[in-house]
């Protein structure tokens, strides 16, 4: 009888080759940040489910600083700033995405995440109306870094109006170590009102189809990356920027003076090695760019668009970098 | 050195000094006596005022300005803040820098050019507008042109 018993638990166990093996995938809440922040590298080697969460709240908040008082706009966000959050997944990951447009929005939101495959970029099926929630599941095919954006009708005003973010989506063998990682968006916002008008300002959309921003900032606010707000890093530390675009119209000519770009992997793509010695970028408007470069000497370094007139209109920011001097490579003489 | 060679160099350097007296205001002088104003704009005028007007050479330009109205100091001085730092030689302002040097020059405006001085103001003014039409009548003719 024992006999019998083991004869059919081994008969039991081969009789389970072939069969697929059905492995609950692992399933964890997206950690997002705001820019310039950026989440930490994704350490797991399998895919997962990554559950991310998104809210389309329109807000008062500051495009600039004034002396007397700031100019204020109503932003379109997700989760209430601009740009949206960060978020980082791994190729082969279930991005679960649920969005939640609060009752007190005007107007319908959904996503378009330029990393999904499939209609509207997910657009099609993320429609929520004001104090509707909705959910999708998107498998994320291809490594790279991707804008996502509002597209409920009118697309253009909901991108101007400053619906736009980063999505990150990994290698399987993730990304070279860098010391430092900074989130850099920019935007360009249409406004009534003349530059520097200080109180509320409004949209207008005449300015945006005639593509002659009274703003093009960085990460959703002139001098968003000055003063307080400047990026910081050390000599001898490897950078790395992912900088979006947003648009909604200009081409961005995404450059740091002081620096070249060690790396560029350009408009998002993740082929290694990357093109090397780039000074100067382009980004177009939807698109994106992860540059790479290696600090050396010490100094302020500043982040622009190099058509150059855009600084006035506050597309500039600054790394400040700590350390060592180097006057080897860098001194003056006397 | 030929003569002609002196008289030529002498034009070059008159030319290149020319140059830098655009404005009636860049005849006149380039510092103001802070000495009783109160200790926060003495400090304002020494550690911002002079460090960027000097930097921008528009220092007489701005002690002799015509401006007085809170409005258009707010404008100029945004219009500095706004600067960006390019090259990281020039000076640059924070907010709070720009707000002491706007409050700085609207109050240094309503001491020297309003009140018991405004006639020894105005008096100042006509004397460098006159001197500026004298010297440089070519720049002047420009000016009042433009302004019209």
């Amino acid at each position: 009888m024992r006999r019998v018993w083991i004869s059919v638990a081994v008969l039991g166990w081969l009789g389970t080759w072939g069969v697929p093996r059905v492995v609950a995938e692992e399933t964890e809440v997206a950690r997002l940040t705001f820019a310039p922040q950026v989440p930490p590298p994704i350490a797991r080697k399998k895919p997962a489910v990554v559950k991310v969460h998104l809210e389309t709240p329109e807000v008062d908040g500051i495009l600039m600083e004034g002396l007397s008082e700031p100019t204020k706009y109503t932003f379109w966000t997700f989760n209430g700033h601009v740009p949206g959050p960060f978020i980082r997944v791994r190729q082969g990951d279930t991005l679960e995405l649920s969005l939640a447009n609060p009752k007190t929005s005007i107007m319908s939101h959904n996503i378009d995440l330029h990393a999904v495959t499939g209609p509207g970029g997910g657009a099609a099926v993320t429609l929520a109306k004001p104090g509707e929630t909705v959910k999708a599941r998107f498998k994320m095919l291809n490594s790279g870094l991707y804008v996502y954006h509002c597209a409920a009708p009118p697309v253009t005003d909901h991108i101007a109006n400053g619906m736009y973010g980063l999505i990150l989506v990994e290698p399987p063998d993730g990304l070279p170590k860098a010391d430092r990682e900074f989130y850099v968006m920019q935007g360009e916002f249409y406004t009534k009102e003349e530059f520097g008008k200080e109180g509320l300002v409004t949209y207008d959309r005449e300015k945006a189809l005639e593509e002659e921003p009274t703003y093009i900032v960085f990460n959703g606010k002139h001098g968003a990356l000055m003063e307080e707000g400047a990026l910081k890093a050390k000599v001898g530390e490897k950078v790395r920027i992912y900088f979006g675009n947003g648009g909604p119209n200009k081409i961005s000519s995404f450059h740091v003076i002081g620096e070249i770009f060690d790396r560029v992997y350009r408009e998002g793509g993740m082929a290694e090695p990357g093109d090397a010695n780039i000074q100067t970028t382009l980004v177009p408007a939807g698109g994106a760019a992860m540059v790479e470069f290696k600090l050396e000497v010490p100094g302020a370094y500043t982040l622009v668009d190099h058509a150059i007139f855009r600084i006035e209109k506050g597309a500039v920011g600054q790394l400040q970098v700590t350390g060592k001097e180097a006057p080897e490579i860098y001194r003056t003489v006397k | 050195m030929l003569n002609s060679d002196k008289r030529i160099w002498k034009s070059v350097v008159c030319l290149i000094l020319s140059i830098k007296v655009l404005f009636p205001e860049d005849m006149g002088p380039a510092a103001i006596d802070v000495s009783n104003y109160p200790l926060k704009y003495q400090n304002t005028y020494r550690e911002i005022f002079l460090p960027v007007f000097n930097f921008l050479g528009e220092t007489a330009r701005t002690v002799n300005s015509p401006e007085t109205s809170s409005s258009s100091w707010k404008k100029e001085v945004e219009r500095i803040h706004r600067r960006p730092p390019c090259c990281g030689a020039c000076p640059v302002l924070s907010r709070k820098q720009a707000k002491e040097l706007w409050e700085f020059l609207v109050y240094d405006s309503v001491v020297r050019k309003t009140g018991p001085n405004a006639l020894a103001w105005a008096q100042h003014r006509e004397n460098l507008l006159e001197r500026f039409r004298r010297e440089y009548p070519q720049r002047y003719k420009e000016l009042k042109e433009k302004i019209q």
